[in-house]
């Protein structure tokens, strides 16, 4: 109750235009100081007031997904903490944690085995975000430019023997960083995640209510969006079952 | 009292067999002499015991493992002996193991009485091994005709033998077809005249048949009319049948002993056996629906559910009950299909099973114990059950309604919590005693949605080294072209500028020594002009190097080795000179010319 309220309040102040004045650092500092305090609704509160504002960040994800854990809703703490991972793949605690919350979920399901260069190449494909990847991508051509200028101008003939050879390596790399770019930003456009909110799901063999029943998933699985059709989506699980499931049973990342 | 058809059929015939070989081995004895018989029995007895004048009676002596030479029949003084016959049985019988045979003889008078009034047959004495054995006499009152009540004639009751037709039983089925599975009644009827006073339950197996007994409290006692005779009747045991095979079905005939009271005295023990019934059992028609599971009859299914609302770990009840006539004691309930979040404990069955009506009827009912074990929306799908209905010949269906089960509350309340344990793995369950991670307070806010990769300044900082290393690339190749034809210009004024220097030389009023030095420098600037010979080169190694790596020829290295050597001669040892200043001059000119056309070549 008191919960909504304050909501309430927030989004009102929001639609005042109040909160665009206040500086969302100043939010996210009360925020952590509620939570810190124990009031973890009204961390929560805080935290989805900055979101709303416009402005993300790995830690504000992971502080939330923490207030959402402590006050027991796992389906929002995942779906934060894979929004928090999704901007920083290497946020260790946001890994930890995510484990931790899905400890708590009803679905374990095991991957079904994948040969290890598969599982090496998607790994390192996910091991940074596709941002983390251009700024990789953008310092390694500037250092290709930078040996190819000093081999251009250097007058000692070994100094240009040294620079040529380490611009053409540079550049390769910044190719092959440009390439899994790429790749990682395809994977993510084609590949759209979505963790289960409601707190069980009938997973159907085609969209409509009256189709068969093929299994059912419960709150905070993480699925896998191939397909979607009016108000339904097909989703695949990470044991690579397939079927369709209503949209408002699941949250995109 | 329920009896399983089909008993093995090769312990049967095995069974037969020794009683067989017994039989032989039994007649066997017999015909060793009477001696060894067992104990010797006389009776006598009569149709009635009241006669009109003029009517027949009927005398019967029994003996019992006796000869008829030892017989002394009574001497019937009050009557007349009309007729005499004669029928004799021997019957082996294996009581407790061991073997007794019996022989009886029944020796039948035909009397008829002489006078009125109370007439005496005298006893019937038999002699045997175990003394003298008397009938007692038997008192006949003969009354005037037509005193007693008339009978009609019985259908030749009173000709073919008198207790065959008096008594009988007879097995009489319901139906003459039936399908398999359908029930019907198989009742055993008692038709008598005489009192009965004792009895026992007809028997007989019964092979392809299911069978359940119908309880018979007190037999209800009517009366028949066949052929004339009043019989009394009596249904002496029902049985409800479900045929389990189809074919042909045959019921051997049953046997019973039946004590029979002829009057208050005269007890009779009598075997019977019934008639055999035969039945036509009719396949189940094909089409049967994918839930058929055997039932034949007339069926309702009802459901009940405690709630369709429930918290995590509080059980429901669900109830199934099927009621209707048929064989309802040999079906199955169809089984719920639940999810894995619900724990479905072994039902708790009742039956209610009713006879009434000669008909098997009842209930069944299943009791399941669901425990939800998360929280959610479940739907419990309604189950279908479906039976054959031989009035109509039809198969039937029908389902019980659907539910949905809401669960509310939560499932594990700890992350420690016993349902979450199920599943995990070895490195999961360290997980279990640890504590999520604490919030980081330093953070870099960013405008969402805002992506680098993608965004304009990822394409112009990554185009830009790539456009500038081409841009200076350009610029520099611009230079030097600009440097290149610099130095190609300097080689060609090289020779010229030599030539010059050296036509000048001649003008030049300078005394030999310093003549023939100025030469080899005009040579060695024009080197170092034309081909970038450097001073550490102006050796004879040098030259040729150069030379060499030019492509040039070695013969205009050694041309200038001796002009050189000449010019070096000239200076430090003036007499030795063999040529003039103009022939030297004359002589790098030459060179000059040589070697310029061999650079160009």
């Amino acid at each position: 109750m008191k919960n909504s309220i304050l909501i309430l309040i927030l989004f009102w102040m929001a639609g005042a235009g109040w909160l665009k004045a206040e500086n969302p650092n100043a939010l996210f500092a009360k925020a952590n100081s509620y939570y810190s305090s124990g009031a973890f609704d009204s961390a929560a509160v805080y935290y989805d007031s900055i979101l709303h504002l416009g402005y993300e960040s790995a830690e504000l994800y992971f502080n939330a997904g923490n207030a959402r854990y402590r006050l027991g809703d796992i389906a929002a703490a995942i779906y934060d903490y894979e929004k928090a991972l999704k901007l920083n793949p290497r946020f260790e605690d946001a890994r930890f944690n995510l484990q931790l919350a899905r400890l708590r979920t009803v679905d374990k399901m095991e991957a079904p085995k994948r040969s290890v260069i598969s599982v090496w190449w998607r790994d390192l494909l996910r091991s940074r975000s596709a941002d983390q990847w251009a700024v990789i991508s953008t310092v390694m051509i500037w250092i290709a430019f930078f040996m190819a200028l000093l081999y251009l101008f250097a007058g000692r003939r070994n100094l240009r023997v040294i620079a040529f050879f380490s611009s053409l390596f540079f550049l390769f790399l910044t190719l092959f960083v440009l390439f899994l770019n790429i790749e990682n930003y395809r994977i993510n456009q084609n590949s759209r995640e979505a963790i289960v909110f409601a707190p069980n799901a009938y997973v159907k063999s085609e969209p409509g209510h009256s189709a068969t029943d093929l299994f059912i998933i419960h709150e905070g699985t993480k699925v896998k969006v191939l397909d979607a059709a009016g108000q339904w989506y097909r989703i695949q699980l990470s044991d690579d079952k397939q079927g369709w499931i209503p949209a408002e049973a699941v949250r995109v990342i | 009292m329920e009896e399983k058809s089909g008993k093995n059929p090769q312990k049967k015939k095995r069974k037969r067999l020794v009683m067989r070989s017994i039989l032989v081995i039994g007649l066997l004895l017999i015909s060793l002499g009477a001696a060894r018989g067992q104990q010797a029995d006389l009776r006598a007895e009569v149709n009635k015991n009241t006669v009109e004048e003029g009517e027949l009676l009927r005398y019967t002596l029994t003996i019992e493992n006796g000869e008829e030479r030892n017989l002394t029949p009574p001497a019937f003084r009050d009557f007349q002996v009309i007729s005499s016959s004669r029928s004799s049985q021997m019957s082996v019988q294996i009581v407790n193991g061991r073997q007794e045979i019996k022989k009886t003889l029944k020796i039948t008078y035909l009397l008829r009485p002489s006078g009125m009034g109370d007439k005496v047959i005298e006893a019937a004495e038999l002699q045997s091994n175990n003394g003298t054995l008397r009938t007692q006499p038997i008192r006949i009152k003969v009354v005037k005709s037509g005193t007693l009540p008339k009978r009609k004639a019985p259908g030749g009751a009173d000709v073919g033998g008198f207790p065959k037709k008096d008594i009988f039983l007879r097995a009489s089925l319901s139906k003459k077809e039936a399908y398999r599975g359908e029930q019907l009644l198989l009742s055993y009827t008692l038709y008598f005249r005489s009192g009965i006073s004792n009895y026992e339950m007809p028997a007989s197996q019964l092979n392809g048949f299911w069978s359940k007994e119908v309880e018979i409290k007190k037999p209800e006692v009517k009366t028949q009319n066949i052929n004339g005779v009043n019989y009394r009747t009596a249904v002496v045991r029902k049985l409800i049948l479900f045929p389990q095979k189809s074919g042909e079905l045959l019921i051997d005939p049953a046997r019973m002993t039946v004590d029979v009271q002829y009057s208050f005295f005269d007890t009779r023990r009598i075997k019977l056996a019934s008639n055999a019934v035969k039945l036509k059992v009719k396949d189940l028609p094909p089409g049967a629906p994918p839930e058929f599971n055997g039932a034949v009859g007339n069926f309702k299914i009802e459901s009940t559910l405690s709630s369709e609302e429930a918290a995590v770990n509080e059980p429901l009840t669900l109830r199934l009950k099927i009621s209707g006539t048929g064989n309802i004691q040999l079906i199955d309930l169809p089984e719920p299909q639940l999810p894995d979040d619900f724990e479905v404990y072994d039902p708790k069955i009742n039956e209610y099973i009713s006879t009434r009506g000669d008909v098997l009827s009842g209930t069944k009912s299943y009791e399941y114990l669901l425990v939800p074990r998360q929280r959610g929306t479940y739907k419990l799908d309604s189950l279908l059950f479906a039976w054959f209905d031989p009035a109509t010949g039809q198969y039937k269906t029908a389902h019980t309604r659907s539910y949905e089960i809401r669960v509310s509350g939560e499932a594990n309340k700890s992350a420690g919590g016993k349902n979450a344990v199920s599943g995990l793995s070895k490195e999961d369950i360290e997980l279990l005693d640890q504590d999520i991670r604490y919030i980081h307070t330093e953070t870099k806010l960013k405008r969402s949605g805002l992506s680098y990769f993608a965004s304009t300044r990822y394409y112009v900082l990554m185009l830009a080294p790539v456009l500038l290393f081409f841009l200076l690339l350009l610029i520099r190749r611009q230079k030097m072209k600009a440097a290149g034809s610099a130095e190609m210009n300097r080689q060609k004024k090289a020779a010229r500028k030599a030539l010059k220097k050296l036509d000048g030389l001649a003008k030049k009023e300078l005394n030999d020594k310093d003549y023939f030095e100025a030469i080899p420098n005009i040579l060695w600037d024009y080197l170092g002009e034309r081909i970038r010979l450097d001073r550490s080169e102006q050796t004879q190694e040098g030259i040729r190097r150069k030379f060499e790596s030019l492509g040039a020829d070695i013969a205009r290295a050694e041309e200038l080795e001796s002009l050189l050597d000449n010019c070096r001669a000239a200076v430090y040892a003036p007499s030795q000179a063999g040529l003039s200043r103009s022939e030297m001059l004359e002589r790098a000119k030459q060179w000059i010319h040589r070697f310029e056309k061999e650079l160009q070549a």
